[in-house]
């Protein structure tokens, strides 16, 4: 069986990703460690954990991490998903507690006991960087780090060239672009396009009449009027699941390029950009797998899926 | 008839642009002013002058420009277009001789002298119009629009991983005319050729249309084609497959016969000069309304986003032709 962390900033398509992640048969989820991007720690942790008790199977331990980015200011984006970060649909207060353990230790400590755990990220890259720079012996255990995040093609994800998770703390991202961990980048550009969730999908989320058939779409309420006002689409946007989708059948997968990539951290019109090195100018060898295309109609049903 | 000016730094594309330009019988080039960039700017002069006398028309005036970019050191395109710029066919001097005025100062006396807008296009480094519009900012209001092939969308690899040769050339100069609220059309470079997905794009010209264009026995059609050699050999060796990308000459095509444009959007771009990974990138903001920093955006470019390859092909061949 296949073992995964998963680093979130909890809001509503993280909250869909975990249930994706938490219901699939294939991978067992040894933690869920939170970190501040989308809203503060405080609110990402109480969403995770409203996330797993939504999934009704099992229950990983729930840690909360890093507050902030390394560097900078945190920039939350309480304006994509809600003031909650749940479409402000006042859900109750989850039973569920959170470890008392610092996220980063946990991170760490599995590093240390096991020799198969891979790592997906949901959100800025705070955690794991804190971590590789603690202890980058324990952290060359960790087989793949799967990410959500960057841009690839399309414009203005967030600033005109860099996307949200990545921008926030671009300064973790180069430690982890940096750290020799194998990195797989699911960008912005997948959950647009084909994999969006119409109005049509929404209807027929809810006519399952489930608990998460309606979460899946009512959580993300203020996504859905985000994109109506920035892209002009009545669509949900799916970022963290196509994420999760990728881990949890590597066959969704139609196309991705292998890269040496690098960020910019220093230009205030360019930070947090991925710089991919296409044309092999630098002469390094790929330390990332960029997906460029996956599979709509089968990520669609994944999400159907988990909503039954 | 619009009237153009032509600011190039002439290599082999440069030079078919031009032939492409002058033989129009829609334009009138008034001038073409010279730059650095592929090749230095002697050579660059030379090749404009040898280009005039291969499009068999009454010879326009040729103005030598700046030699250097403006902050950075200057680089050049000898690997892609060979040393001469012309894939070294040993073409004889050319008998048609450049005028004495510095082409900022030809650029600055053409467009107060004349009544109406100038059109301009540019297809190298913007050193020129940028040190002209300092040295004489009331020639803003003269200038129609600047149509200009450079710069590379989100995603495509140009020069370095993300900035494109002629905004890399000189991206301070660039920045000046981005910002400088005149009208611009930009091709980028990604457009005139090739993705990074190796897909053989419908602008560039394969093995069989480049024999077709030599079956047309013209001197011009000769001329075109042996100065690309090299930078046939540079895009085959490149993208793995036998072709020849013409970025100049589609950007002749955009401004003069904007049919061929398939499709296009308006944006906020600007240049960046100061990240140590981006310097030179056009970052293309396709947003309105407000920054995340409280900047406001307001869209100072048209994009280019895609040309018909066949109408392009037939504009080509019949400059040749």
């Amino acid at each position: 069986m296949r073992t995964y962390i998963i680093d979130t900033d909890t809001a509503s398509d993280d909250a869909v990703a975990l249930i994706l992640a938490l219901r699939h048969k294939e991978i067992t989820v040894l933690a869920i460690t939170c970190t501040a991007g989308n809203l503060s720690i405080a609110k990402t942790t109480r969403n995770a954990r409203i996330a797993t008790e939504l999934a009704q199977t099992y229950h990983p331990p729930i840690y909360a991490g890093v507050d902030r980015p390394l560097i900078r200011v945190l920039s939350v984006g309480e304006h994509v998903h809600g003031k909650d970060g749940l479409g402000d649909m006042n859900y109750p207060e989850p039973s569920l507690q959170l470890e008392d353990e610092h996220a980063v230790d946990a991170i760490l400590r599995f590093a240390r006991t096991h020799q198969d755990v891979g790592i997906i990220t949901l959100g800025p890259l705070t955690n794991v960087a804190m971590a590789i720079l603690e202890d980058p012996k324990a952290m060359s255990n960790i087989t793949e780090i799967i990410a959500m995040g960057g841009q690839y093609r399309m414009p203005n994800g967030c600033t005109a060239n860099a996307e949200f998770n990545i921008w926030v703390d671009a300064e973790a991202a180069k430690i982890v672009l940096e750290s020799g961990i194998h990195i797989t980048l699911v960008p912005l550009d997948l959950c647009y396009g084909e994999t969006e969730i119409t109005k049509a999908d929404r209807d027929h989320l809810k006519s399952f009449k489930t608990v998460r058939g309606d979460f899946f779409v009512d959580c993300n309420r203020r996504l859905i009027e985000y994109n109506q006002r920035s892209y002009d689409k009545d669509i949900i946007s799916l970022p963290d699941p196509t994420c999760v989708a990728v881990v949890l059948e590597p066959s969704i997968v139609l196309h991705s390029i292998d890269v040496y990539t690098r960020i910019e951290v220093k230009s205030p019109l360019s930070y947090g950009e991925l710089i991919y090195d296409f044309d092999g100018l630098q002469g390094q060898k790929p330390n990332v797998r960029l997906i460029t295309e996956i599979d709509a109609l089968r990520f669609k049903e994944m999400i159907f899926e988990a909503a039954k | 008839m619009p009237k153009y000016l032509i600011d190039t730094d002439t290599a082999s594309d440069d030079a078919i642009a031009l032939i492409m330009a002058l033989r129009d019988p829609s334009c009138e080039v008034l001038a073409i002013t010279t730059v650095f960039g592929n090749v230095d700017i002697e050579t660059a002069t030379k090749n404009a002058l040898l280009s005039i006398e291969m499009a068999e028309v009454l010879p326009v005036p040729v103005y030598q420009g700046m030699d250097r970019p403006i902050l950075r050191p200057r680089i050049d395109a000898l690997d892609i277009h060979g040393q001469d710029g012309l894939s070294q066919q040993n073409y004889p001097n050319p008998s048609l001789k450049k005028e004495a005025e510095h082409a900022l100062n030809a650029i600055i006396r053409i467009l107060r002298q004349e009544k109406e807008p100038i059109r301009i296009i540019c297809l190298g480094p913007l050193t020129n119009i940028a040190l002209a519009l300092r040295k004489a900012p009331d020639i803003q209001t003269k200038i129609q629009d600047i149509t200009l092939m450079g710069g590379a969308q989100l995603g495509y690899a140009g020069y370095t991983e993300v900035a494109e040769f002629n905004i890399f050339c000189d991206p301070e100069a660039a920045a000046i005319v981005f910002n400088s609220g005149i009208p611009l059309t930009m091709i980028p470079l990604e457009v005139c050729s090739i993705g990074n997905g190796k897909v053989e794009a419908i602008t560039s010209l394969n093995a069989k249309e480049i024999a077709a264009l030599r079956a047309l026995h013209t001197q011009r059609a000769q001329f075109a084609m042996n100065s690309t050699q090299t930078l046939y050999a540079f895009c085959s060796k490149l993208t793995g497959f036998k072709n020849l990308q013409l970025p100049d000459p589609t950007a002749i095509t955009v401004a003069l016969r904007p049919q061929g444009i398939l499709s296009s959007y308006t944006a906020y771009v600007q240049v960046d000069l100061v990240g140590p990974l981006t310097y030179g990138q056009t970052v293309i903001n396709v947003r309105g309304g407000t920054a995340l920093d409280g900047q406001v955006i307001r869209h100072n470019v048209k994009i280019i986003s895609a040309i018909d390859g066949a109408f392009f092909k037939a504009h080509l061949t019949e400059s040749l032709s």
